[in-house]
């Protein structure tokens, strides 16, 4: 809820005040306005435990609102392949069988994914993470932090390389692990929806599914700025970025914590077993959704000196405030 | 086993019956789904309202707010039948469009749809309109009373929630409020995170209005203190065969010392909270408290404390737990000492002397957490010991005590409030007056031929009977059995619901079950002649056109038999569209007069009035000529009644062969030229039982009586034949 919140907030400045300002000229069509703007269609959901929205512009309005029935349609079935919540879930069978065959599509994607970039990031984002966020919700559920006892027996079931992802069958390789998508997932399915809304035909669009991704120009016929809140005031901006064709993504420690000083949330270093202490967001904008979701977990646990080379390394803007406040900028494309 | 009176061919036509039934319960539909689409959600919550995309994996639309460039989600929007379609007295479940908040209170509640008997043309929909405004502002969390407005002034506060019921329609309304609640309850655990699958609305209130002056002593003792002292033994023995064991020298050193000892107490109650604070700090509290939410109070002496030296305020505590039902209660500092402090120093909670320098603190559990204080409250204080300067080892053991708050203190969980019972208790008298009647009645019938040697007896029985029936049963008690019931059956038993709604409404049951019985024994009669408010109505007009010198038509054997068979068409009609469509049977059934003459007291639409007017009236010229013809309930309790077991009628030898004087007499024309009985027709009026026992009546006894005594030793009283008269397709 937290997450949505602040997204929501940190496109004020940007590209929401430019999309108010389009939603009326299409009002006021007889009006000044030369070019009558094309009709804008949005909807919103809830999905990923947040609030998503998807807003798209085509002159055939019905093709529009096809093209988003059809988004609606991608981020229902990503979710239910991919959530922890529902007990009939992929990856819930997954976590509970410790195997799982002919995994579906889409899990099977996001899960080809996630190996690579814990390949070439050192295992810095794992998607095994899954039994220290346990050991801290159950925790939490009790009214106390985990023991470090109890930390170290979470972060020995934790490992990427112990997870085979392979098109006939996902399985774990040692007993006792499990697998979170909910560094990678809302990425994934916003690069999925707008695979899917440019299939249809659909020029512009933004799409937020939790992280943000668009196509073509806002309303105001300018390109896409999403702003970066500043962790510590949610109506303050710390940045604002050009989305362009890219999927822009944020980590912050104060999306979902387990302690009230946010020492503690859901970015666990996989090495450690506790969350990174420097840092409080990181924003990245990256060629896919998906990559500059996980990426942004990457930076969060590698820090402000890693940045530069992770930046470089795959081609993304970086940027991060510490827990200080202060905000450091890293262009990967300069 | 079918042993008596058949007459006409109605076997086979039952048999056709049934297969008909079968043959649309096969091809019926049930409409059960919800009816929003997009269109007409966005239609229903409009602009700066946004209709999100109806969720995957539960019937539920999120609505959004516009609010600058946020959109804040306000609100989740269902539709009741989709989740809990319990079914109206029409058998067709209400269909309401509930928005409920994040925080469980109800935003508006509209109706879709509903086919309740009462409200169809009846009250009319608006009462029932104004009735669930009423939910509007009202959450969850509290406990809702449906009745009258003097209920009110009992109690007051947050934790109840009175509504005004609507007249004659208490049982309707009561099964609309079950489906709200039920749904909502549904959403509120899957959506809202409340109770952790536990019913809050099933949860203890406080009352609020429980309050006496007490000191901490009164408090005690009447037990809304709980006390609970841990000794250092009982700790160091805890931490045997441990690492920790021998750790703390302090315990080890002074076995017999306390540890800790703890009080807790519940100080959102009037008698606690009042008694230790002062008035405006307990203002305060309430202030600082939402409503259901509750407020503990821990107070601990001695050299452990339960919060430790890493307790932050406004925290949850790390030591001190909270269990209920082993669901874990999550307990948050209010901060209130620091803020009472900062107010004034006579805010201060008032401790006695011997605990003045303990450490406390108020903890708040927030009411959709579902704390039932009408359940233990399991607190557990951990205790760790550790061994080793670097990575040490460390143990924890709990010590666990419970908490109770004295049941004056807290009004208990409702459930008459969501079942049937209460209306059984709410209609104990009424229903003991029809009970009591209904056994004088079984007494009478049974041994029908004692009260019929008097005519003028049986005939004031009668009338004072039909008029208990018309004013009481009918009237008053809402007893009317109608082909409502049934058809409420069928599409209950066709969609697969149970058909338990019937409950809430005792005096159809306990009529019904009477009714099923004398089928059993005497036929329809007992039903039709008896307890048939309608009926009864129908047959006291009969004096009125005799007043008026209205003649009666006595309709030919043959046009009679054959408009008996109408009322069977009007019964295999009504059972399709039942098994059909729910809209059409509402239209269909209102052929029956019972719901605007009866239920009603003709306070309807006038065509419905007229209909009724035209049924009552055309028995005065046609003898109950509605009963005998067109009745579809009397038409299934006839083809029930064939599984009659009694042949309760006695026949002579004489009669029919030669002697026709019952089938003259006989009003409902249920008897054959040849003496035998239509009991699929008869109305039990017992007229032929009264002659066939007077010597003034019954032409063969006449005869007897002239004959002299001779004849009788040839036909002695004593033996009555009882003739065989079960005539398979014998023309009628």
């Amino acid at each position: 809820m937290k997450r949505r919140r602040w997204l929501q907030a940190s496109l004020g400045a940007g590209a929401l005040a430019a999309l108010g300002a389009g939603l009326a000229l299409t009002g006021a069509a007889t009006g000044r306005t030369v070019v009558p703007a094309t009709p804008w269609r949005e909807r919103l959901l809830l999905g990923f435990g947040s609030t998503l929205s998807l807003r798209a512009a085509h002159p055939d309005g019905v093709l529009a609102e096809r093209a988003l029935d059809g988004a609606v349609a991608t981020i229902r079935r990503i979710e239910a392949q991919m959530s922890l919540f529902r007990a009939d879930s992929a990856l819930s069978r997954l976590n509970r069988d410790g195997v799982l065959r002919d995994p579906p599509a889409d899990l099977l994607a996001v899960l080809q994914i996630a190996q690579a970039v814990s390949a070439r990031s050192a295992g810095s984002f794992d998607v095994t993470v899954q039994p220290l966020w346990q050991a801290f919700a159950t925790a939490r559920g009790q009214g106390r932090l985990p023991t470090p006892a109890e930390v170290r027996a979470a972060r020995e079931r934790v490992g990427w390389a112990a997870l085979e992802v392979d098109p006939a069958r996902i399985r774990f390789l040692r007993p006792g692990m499990g697998v979170t998508l909910n560094g990678i997932a809302q990425g994934y399915a916003a690069d999925a929806v707008r695979a899917q809304l440019q299939r249809a035909g659909i020029e512009h669009a933004l799409i937020n599914t939790g992280e943000w991704s668009a196509l073509g120009q806002s309303p105001a016929q300018r390109p896409w700025i999403v702003g970066v809140a500043d962790p510590r005031n949610p109506a303050g901006r710390v940045a604002r970025l050009v989305v362009g064709g890219r999927g822009v993504a944020t980590s912050a420690d104060n999306e979902s914590a387990f302690s009230d000083d946010l020492r503690h949330h859901h970015i666990f270093d996989p090495r450690r077993g506790y969350s990174p202490a420097e840092l409080a967001s990181v924003t990245v904008a990256a060629p896919s959704c998906a990559l500059a979701d996980a990426l942004a977990k990457v930076a969060f646990v590698d820090g402000v000196r890693a940045a530069g080379a992770i930046a470089r390394d795959w081609r993304v803007d970086i940027v991060l405030v510490d827990k200080t406040g202060a905000t450091h900028f890293v262009d990967g494309t300069a | 086993m079918m042993r008596g009176g058949r007459i006409f061919p109605a076997g086979a036509a039952f048999r056709a019956l049934l297969a008909l039934a079968a043959l649309l319960a096969l091809l019926a539909q049930p409409a059960r789904a919800g009816v929003m689409d997009r269109e007409a959600m966005r239609l229903a919550f409009p602009s700066p309202l946004i209709v999100g995309e109806k969720e995957a994996d539960l019937p539920v639309w999120p609505i959004f707010k516009q609010e600058g460039t946020e959109t804040p989600l306000i609100a989740y929007v269902f539709e009741s039948i989709d989740l809990a379609p319990i079914p109206g007295f029409s058998g067709t479940p209400f269909n309401l469009l509930v928005a409920l908040d994040a925080k469980g209170k109800f935003i508006d509640v509209r109706v879709l749809s509903q086919h309740e008997p009462v409200f169809v043309d009846g009250l009319g929909p608006e009462p029932l309109a104004r009735f669930v405004e009423q939910y509007r502002g009202i959450s969850l969390t509290q406990n809702i009373r449906i009745g009258t407005s003097i209920d009110r002034g009992e109690r007051q506060g947050h934790s109840v929630a009175y509504l005004d019921g609507v007249a004659k329609a208490t049982a309707s309304i009561r099964i609309l409020n079950q489906s709200l609640l039920a749904a909502a309850l549904k959403v509120a655990r899957a959506r809202l995170g409340f109770a952790q699958g536990r019913d809050p609305d099933l949860v203890a209130r406080i009352r609020p209005e429980v309050f006496q002056p007490l000191d901490w002593d009164g408090l005690v003792r009447a037990g809304l203190i709980t006390r609970k002292a841990i000794g250092n033994r009982e700790i160091e023995a805890a931490f045997a065969d441990t690492v920790g064991a021998g750790q703390d020298a302090a315990v080890a050193a002074h076995p017999d010392d306390e540890f800790i000892e703890l009080h807790v107490a519940h100080l959102g109650l009037p008698a606690v909270g009042r008694n230790l604070l002062h008035p405006a700090a307990w203002d305060y509290l309430q202030q600082r408290l939402d409503p259901g939410d509750h407020a503990l109070l821990v107070v601990g002496r001695g050299p452990y404390s339960f919060l430790g030296s890493d307790f932050v305020r406004a925290s949850v505590p790390g030591r001190l737990t909270l269990h209920q039902g082993e669901l874990p209660i999550e307990i948050r500092d209010l901060d209130l000492s620091e803020s009472l402090e900062l107010l004034a120093p006579e805010y201060k909670l008032r401790l006695p002397a011997a605990l003045r320098d303990a450490e406390w603190r108020v903890f708040r559990v927030i009411a959709p957490a579902g704390l039932d204080i009408a359940q233990p409250l399991d607190f557990s204080l951990a205790v760790m010991r550790s061994k080793g300067q670097f990575y040490p080892e460390r143990v924890v053991r709990s010590f666990g005590f419970q908490a109770r708050v004295p049941e004056t203190y807290f009004v208990a969980a409702a459930p008459d409030e969501k079942t049937w019972h209460s209306m059984w208790l709410d209609r104990a008298p009424e229903l003991a007056v029809l009970g009591a009647a209904l056994l004088l009645l079984f007494v009478v019938l049974w041994r029908q031929e004692r009260l019929a040697l008097d005519a003028r007896n049986t005939r004031r029985f009668r009338i004072a009977f039909l008029l208990f029936t018309l004013v009481f049963i009918g009237w008053y008690a809402q007893g009317q059995l109608s082909i409502v019931n049934l058809t409420a059956l069928v599409q209950a038993i066709a969609e697969g619901r149970s058909p338990g709604f019937f409950l809430y409404d005792p005096p159809t049951v306990v009529l019904w079950g009477f009714v099923l019985l004398t089928l059993v024994l005497w036929g329809r009669g007992t039903f039709c002649g008896w307890l048939c408010p309608f009926g009864a109505l129908q047959e006291l007009v009969e004096p009125l056109a005799r007043a008026l010198r209205i003649r009666q038509i006595r309709l030919s054997p043959r046009l009679d038999a054959r408009l008996k068979w109408l009322k069977h068409g009007v019964l295999a009609l009504i059972l399709g569209t039942a098994l059909g469509s729910a809209a059409w049977t509402a239209r269909v059934v209102e052929i029956e007069p019972f719901k605007t003459s009866i239920t009603l007291l003709f306070d309807r639409a006038w065509p419905y009035v007229l209909w009724a007017a035209i049924v009552i009236l055309s028995g005065t010229v046609v003898y109950k000529g509605y009963c005998r013809y067109l009745c579809p309930l009397g038409a299934g309790l006839a083809i029930l009644g064939r599984f009659r077991r009694l042949d309760w009628l006695t026949r002579r030898a004489e009669c029919g062969k030669p002697c026709q004087r019952c089938w003259n007499d006989c009003r409902y024309q249920a008897i054959h030229r040849n003496g035998a009985i239509h009991y699929e027709e008869c109305f039990q009026c017992l007229d032929c039982v009264v002659i066939l026992q007077s010597d003034q009546l019954c032409v063969p006894r006449i005869l007897e009586r002239k004959k002299g005594p001779e004849a009788h030793a040839a036909h002695p009283a004593a033996v009555i034949p009882i003739i065989e008269i079960a005539r398979e397709g014998e023309p009628a």
